[in-house]
């Protein structure tokens, strides 16, 4: 029972062609930039959450609440940028990644995988999958001419389902 | 010749429930009238290999899991076998990716125990270190393990009626 540091936890993204929406799309699905290798530096959200109703009935001091369903929240993946524009499979090409998905924000699935990884960041476990994930939003890298931070990007995804990566 | 037809209106000829059940047993599919509609009554497999392939539709969902690993591993295919242990991780990943879709879906069964608690979902991934040894990765060969549970078809509905009179209790 090791407690883990957050920058254990680590996400990378690979296009679906899997599942009733994106098999639609296939020319899509195709045609989006592929991640292979590249771990974010940065992943959040997904809570899961219920909008769940009380009901207060009449001479009764304590509501009953009713069961409902849940959902995921967005999960937004940041990583730092670079000006690598050459197209690659592989983790390298940050500009030309950035630059192949801006027209596909809204319409292209990724599965999202979320893995632990132990101290010396190897070995990792499957942590848990986010099968079919559609990219929603893109955050550019910002300017600030008087900053020497690193420019960083994010992408954030609407999620459908979460799987135990470790079900297996 | 080949045609395509967009709809059927009738059969040329009327197979009833005992030809029907004949043919189903010699693994013919027969094209039926089934209440006024026009059925392709059962898709039986020819497999002898029943309680896993009685219809066509499982062969299809095994199929599936086989052509959609072969599309999603492809990237990954001329990747480095890493110390790290990333390789495996990403392979099984996308295979869980790929089943969990399949399970939602209602193709793979997942088990539940008496108090409802989930053994399993319908399907385990492996892919590590036990399965993968050394002199195998020398070689370039990486080797995952999928087992899936494909659900079954309710081919048959039976219910039992029991007609009770006004002195005895209703079963």
């Amino acid at each position: 029972m090791a407690k883990i540091a957050q920058r254990q936890v680590l996400a990378d993204i690979s296009p679906t062609g899997f599942g009733a929406e994106s098999k639609q799309q296939k020319n899509v699905q195709n045609n989006l930039p592929k991640w292979t290798g590249f771990k974010f530096a940065q992943v959040s959200g997904g809570e899961i959450t219920a909008s769940v109703e009380k009901i207060y009935e009449g001479g009764k001091s304590r509501p009953t609440v009713l069961c409902a369903p849940s959902e995921i929240g967005d999960i937004t993946l940041t990583a730092h940028y670079d000006d690598d524009y050459v197209s690659a499979e592989t983790a390298a090409g940050i500009g030309a990644k950035i630059k192949g998905l801006r027209k596909f924000v809204g319409v292209a699935y990724y599965n999202i995988n979320i893995s632990v990884y132990d101290c010396d960041i190897k070995d990792p476990t499957g942590d848990r999958v986010y099968p079919g994930a559609l990219l929603v939003g893109m955050t550019e890298p910002e300017g600030d001419s008087s900053s020497g931070a690193p420019a960083t990007f994010a992408l954030t995804f609407a999620i459908s389902d979460v799987e135990n990566a470790s079900s297996s | 010749m080949l045609s395509a037809s967009r709809f059927v209106s009738g059969v040329a000829v009327d197979v009833n429930k005992v030809i029907g059940d004949d043919l189903d047993e010699n693994f013919v599919n027969a094209i039926r009238v089934i209440q006024n509609t026009v059925r392709i009554y059962g898709a039986r497999s020819c497999s002898l290999d029943t309680s896993n392939f009685k219809y066509i539709t499982q062969q299809d969902v095994v199929n599936t899991v086989v052509s959609e690993a072969y599309a999603s591993l492809e990237d990954l295919v001329f990747s480095p076998i890493d110390g790290r242990n990333e390789l495996f991780a990403a392979i099984s990943s996308r295979l869980v990716a790929i089943l969990a879709t399949m399970r939602d879906t209602g193709a793979l069964y997942p088990a539940f125990d008496a108090n409802g608690i989930q053994l399993d979902p319908g399907f385990t991934v492996k892919c590590d270190k036990t399965i993968n040894p050394a002199t195998q990765l020398a070689e370039g060969l990486i080797k995952a393990t999928v087992g899936l549970r494909v659900s079954s078809i309710g081919d048959k509905i039976e219910i039992d009626i029991v007609k009770s009179n006004l002195t005895t209790s209703v079963v």
